[in-house]
């Protein structure tokens, strides 16, 4: 344990950096592909002469500001003061890694908000040729950003062979472009380049959701029916970028996915395809409510249906980042580091010389410590990042038909970590010596709901 | 010494003193744009409560108002890459202070929402004709929750020696707050009168521009020049403080500290430069306010790099009489990286340059070609002839 553990009850810190996650997706994605939606859409209205567009646009622009601005940038600066408390140790591995990488986002990052702003307050006070070129600049640095942020993100799950092969050396640098322009990296783009244009499309329909359709009923079905063509690129394709996506995944990782569709209904690796399937699902509602509610039904479409779909996308979002999320155990950073920070490489050290002996934390501000809070701090380190005691995945229910003897063993199967131990597909090896493996039954001990019989 | 976690096996990807130049300079942008918020809201609330409706006041309230949106996504955007560089080089302290206080370190993500979203509803009520100075206090108290929170955040990674009673206190989740280091409050007040202060010297400047009343721009010269001059010297005080209350092995690294003295003589001069500047800007004739108020703000500016050096010589010494050696760390840089970056870099300021320039220009010739007559009547009559359809 190097750093102090942040333990959050309940929610883990994990969930705090889901929560964050999903919701900073939906907008940021938004911002790429609404980025492009503006633009395009005021150079139609321009063209044909439409000023009521143009004015329907002008406000879309000023929500998009809002929007992208106040909620969109805290949330990413969120996800990062997240990621930091909860796994300091894989955030500073990928910032050793890619600081440069994040420099050169946050060089975008300022051309976009500049752009963003400058799109906005300037609507109807400069020539519109300018304006258009503004919204243009806007779109291509937006879309930088995802190029960039998508090499750092795919690299969590497959670093690929190249960067591996130095990982641990301190010559991790000379291979940053294939490290960034990893296995997943191209299909991932592509994915998320199709999901930002459709988020484009669904918040558009926000905007005009609130066109008075008895009073404009031209103006809000033409609107409508051009915003929901966005959406289809992305019904069309997705399906098989994905395809392509899992082919770039390892076998190993996949494995979690074979296994979850041949098994399903029980177990935890269902887990990935439960959350595929409520993607497949709540995508294919989407669909049907866009084409059905707003397109078919223009004039009543209302703000209330125009929610409901967002919150559809809220829904597939996370589900398809739960799913990404459990892909990717038992390691943060696939095949180099555990979700719990422990390096692979450092697993034999951490055996031979203990855990605990390494960290300079005590859960207890006093010179001697007992088993039990020794056995917390256990806990904390290398079971935290994906356990909390009563809450998410929690312990006090997974241990609740457990006694002394079935907690010794199952501690004794994640130390040993055997090739055929079912855990090692999403649980890392519990590492450390013996008495440390005591201590944390102790502390196990005091946690199930009801003590077991 | 004290223990700190170990260091990340990674080297850097690139040298000590690239990092340490980038820090400084980004910190600077982001801590002139704290100081403009903080100043901007304190002074634009107690003028927006003070002001009559239609006083001068009041409007000078407004124009202020409207673009502190603007200066919030710079405080934001100029706040991430000095975050990003300090990760890389005190990760293993601040990381550490970070989680010790993580409750309330995530909790400035949940104010900064929140006070940026009601910066956009005050500009809407102003835009209304409205009051929003209870906007402001909202913003006002969320402004100082988030600066004392980095207030200690940068304090608390100086001291390892607490750690251990704190995340003991803390129960993990960060929930207990330490106080009682001597240096977080004058830090905290130091940055407050400074914001006070700068802001006064960009109101000078925003007199300068606009369509506001002239009595408005009246209002935003004098007493932007007086506040500046003002404050720009209590900060000056609350530096002095902020020295003094540094331990003595501190002090003492110091002044062994070449680098140290060289950014206190500058600091000194060019905080006196900027309030005589300001008090030229306030109490001088209009017609050269466009000289002095500019003077004052560069002033300005480059004292806030002075004094972020000061505070980086601080922090080094403080860590290194900690057992804490920045400069000691394994480098193996990818230049192809970097220089991508630094051309990037270059090669955005030229496109931001630019397209402000082009929008200035298109502005001007806008505003002197005047509106289009009856434009709105034409788009209604647009309007009905689609809905005809
Ligand atoms: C990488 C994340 C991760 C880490 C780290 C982790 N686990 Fe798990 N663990 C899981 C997942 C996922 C499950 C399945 C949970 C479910 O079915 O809801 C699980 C299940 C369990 C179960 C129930 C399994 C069973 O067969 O009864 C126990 C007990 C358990 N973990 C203990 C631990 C202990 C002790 C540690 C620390 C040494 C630990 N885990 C570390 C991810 C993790
Ligand atoms: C309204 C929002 C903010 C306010 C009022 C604010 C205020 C401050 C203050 C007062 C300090 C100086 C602390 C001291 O030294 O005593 C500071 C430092 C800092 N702020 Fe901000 N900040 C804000 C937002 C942010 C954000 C969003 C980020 C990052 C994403 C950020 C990054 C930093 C960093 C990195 C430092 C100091 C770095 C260093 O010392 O190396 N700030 N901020």
């Amino acid at each position: 344990m190097n750093y102090p553990f942040w333990d959050v009850p309940v929610l883990s810190g994990g969930g705090v950096i889901g929560l964050i996650a999903v919701y900073h997706l939906l907008i940021a994605l938004f911002a790429v592909g609404g980025g492009l939606y503006l633009p395009i859409a005021e150079r139609k209205a321009i063209r044909e002469g439409r000023e009521d567009w143009l004015r329907v646009l002008r406000r879309h622009a000023k929500f998009f500001l809002v929007l992208t601005a106040a909620f969109g940038t805290t949330s990413g600066v969120g996800i990062w003061f997240a990621i930091g408390l909860a796994n300091p140790e894989a955030t500073s591995t990928l910032i050793h890694n890619f600081v440069f990488g994040w420099a050169i986002e946050y060089v975008f990052f300022i051309v976009e908000l500049t752009m963003a702003a400058a799109y906005y307050y300037t609507w109807d006070k400069i020539d519109r040729g300018l304006h258009l070129k503004i919204g243009y600049i806007y779109a291509a640095s937006s879309f930088l950003t995802l190029v960039i942020i998508n090499g750092i993100l795919t690299f969590m799950l497959t670093p690929g062979e190249t960067w591996l092969s130095v990982a641990g050396s301190g010559n991790e640098a000379s291979v940053f472009w294939y490290a960034f322009f990893n296995p997943t990296y191209f299909p991932s783009l592509v994915i998320r380049t199709l999901i930002a244009w459709s988020l484009a499309g669904i918040w558009a329909l926000v905007t005009a959701s609130r066109i008075d359709g008895f009073a404009y009923p031209g103006l809000k079905k033409q609107i409508i029916s051009w915003s929901a063509k966005w959406l289809i690129p992305a019904f069309v394709l997705v399906p098989f970028c994905f395809l392509w996506y899992l082919a770039m995944v390892p076998e190993s990782n996949r494995q979690l996915l074979d296994l979850g569709i041949s098994t399903i209904g029980q177990g935890t690796f269902t887990q990935v395809t439960r959350s595929a399937l409520i993607t497949v699902m709540t995508s294919a509602t989407i669909i049907a409510l866009v084409y059905f509610v707003a397109v078919r039904n223009s004039r009543s479409f209302n703000l209330g249906w125009a929610i409901s779909i967002l919150l559809l996308a809220l829904a597939a979002t996370g589900a398809t980042e739960q799913a990404r999320e459990m892909l990717r155990k038992p390691y943060v950073i696939g095949d180099f580091m555990y979700s719990n920070g422990v390096r692979k490489y450092e697993v034999a050290k951490f055996n031979s010389e203990g855990y605990l002996a390494h960290s300079i934390w005590k859960s207890k501000d006093t010179s001697s410590m007992t088993d039990v809070d020794r056995g917390e701090l256990m806990f904390r380190g290398q079971c935290g990042a994906c356990h909390t005691q009563t809450g998410y995945r929690g312990m006090s229910v997974l241990l609740k038909d457990r006694d002394e003897r079935s907690i010794e063993n199952i501690v004794g199967m994640l130390h040993a970590y055997n090739d055929d131990s079912p855990y090692r597909k999403y649980m890392p090896p519990l590492v450390g010596k013996d008495d440390e493996m005591k201590a944390l039954v102790a502390y196990l001990k005091t946690l199930p709901a009801k003590p077991a019989k | 010494m004290f223990q700190f976690p170990t260091v990340d096996p990674i080297p850097l990807p690139a040298p000590v003193w690239l990092f340490k130049l980038l820090h400084i300079v980004t910190l600077t942008l982001h801590l002139t744009a704290v100081q403009l918020i903080l100043g901007g809201v304190t002074v634009a609330g107690i003028w927006n409560f003070f002001g009559r409706e239609g006083s001068s006041l009041k409007e000078a309230s407004n124009s202020i108002l409207k673009k502190l949106p603007t200066v919030m996504t710079y405080v934001i955007n100029f706040g991430v890459p000095p975050l990003l560089f300090a990760q890389v080089l005190y990760g293993r302290a601040l990381y550490t202070s970070s989680v010790l206080i993580g409750l309330y370190w995530i909790g400035v993500i949940v104010v900064l929402t929140l006070i940026y979203f009601l910066l956009y509803r005050s500009v809407d009520r102003a835009n209304e004709g409205k009051a929003w100075w209870g906007y402001g206090i909202v913003i006002f108290a969320g402004l100082m929750y988030i600066a004392k929170v980095f207030s200690i955040n940068m304090t608390l990674m100086l001291r390892p020696e607490d750690w251990q009673a704190i995340y003991a206190a803390g129960g993990g989740l960060g929930t207990s707050l330490p106080t009682g280091d001597p240096t977080t409050t004058p830090r905290f007040l130091f940055m407050l009168a400074g914001g006070i202060g700068l802001s006064g010297a960009a109101m000078t400047v925003i007199s300068g521009f606009g369509d506001e009343k002239d009595t408005t721009k009246d209002v935003l010269r004098r007493w932007g020049g007086i506040l500046a001059a003002l404050f720009i010297a209590l900060q000056g005080g609350a530096g002095l403080w902020v020295y003094n209350s540094q331990v003595a092995a501190v002090k003492a690294g110091l002044f062994q500290d070449p680098m140290f003295a060289y950014a206190i003589y500058a600091w000194a001069g060019l905080l006196i430069l900027s309030v005589v500047a300001a008090a030229a800007a306030a109490f001088g004739s209009a017609s050269r306010a466009r000289l002095t108020s500019t003077a004052t703000v560069l002033f300005g500016v480059l004292a806030t790099g002075a004094f972020t050096l000061l505070r980086d010589r601080i922090r080094d010494v403080t860590l290194l009489s900690k057992g804490f050696d920045v400069w000691d760390r394994t480098v193996v840089a990818n230049w192809s990286v970097v220089l991508l970056f630094l051309g990037l870099f270059v090669a955005a300021l030229i496109l931001i340059g630019y397209i402000l320039f082009a929008i200035a220009r298109s502005a001007r010739q806008m505003a002197l070609g005047a509106t289009v007559p009856g434009q709105e009547q034409m788009m209604n009559e647009v309007l009905e002839r689609h809905d005809d359809q």
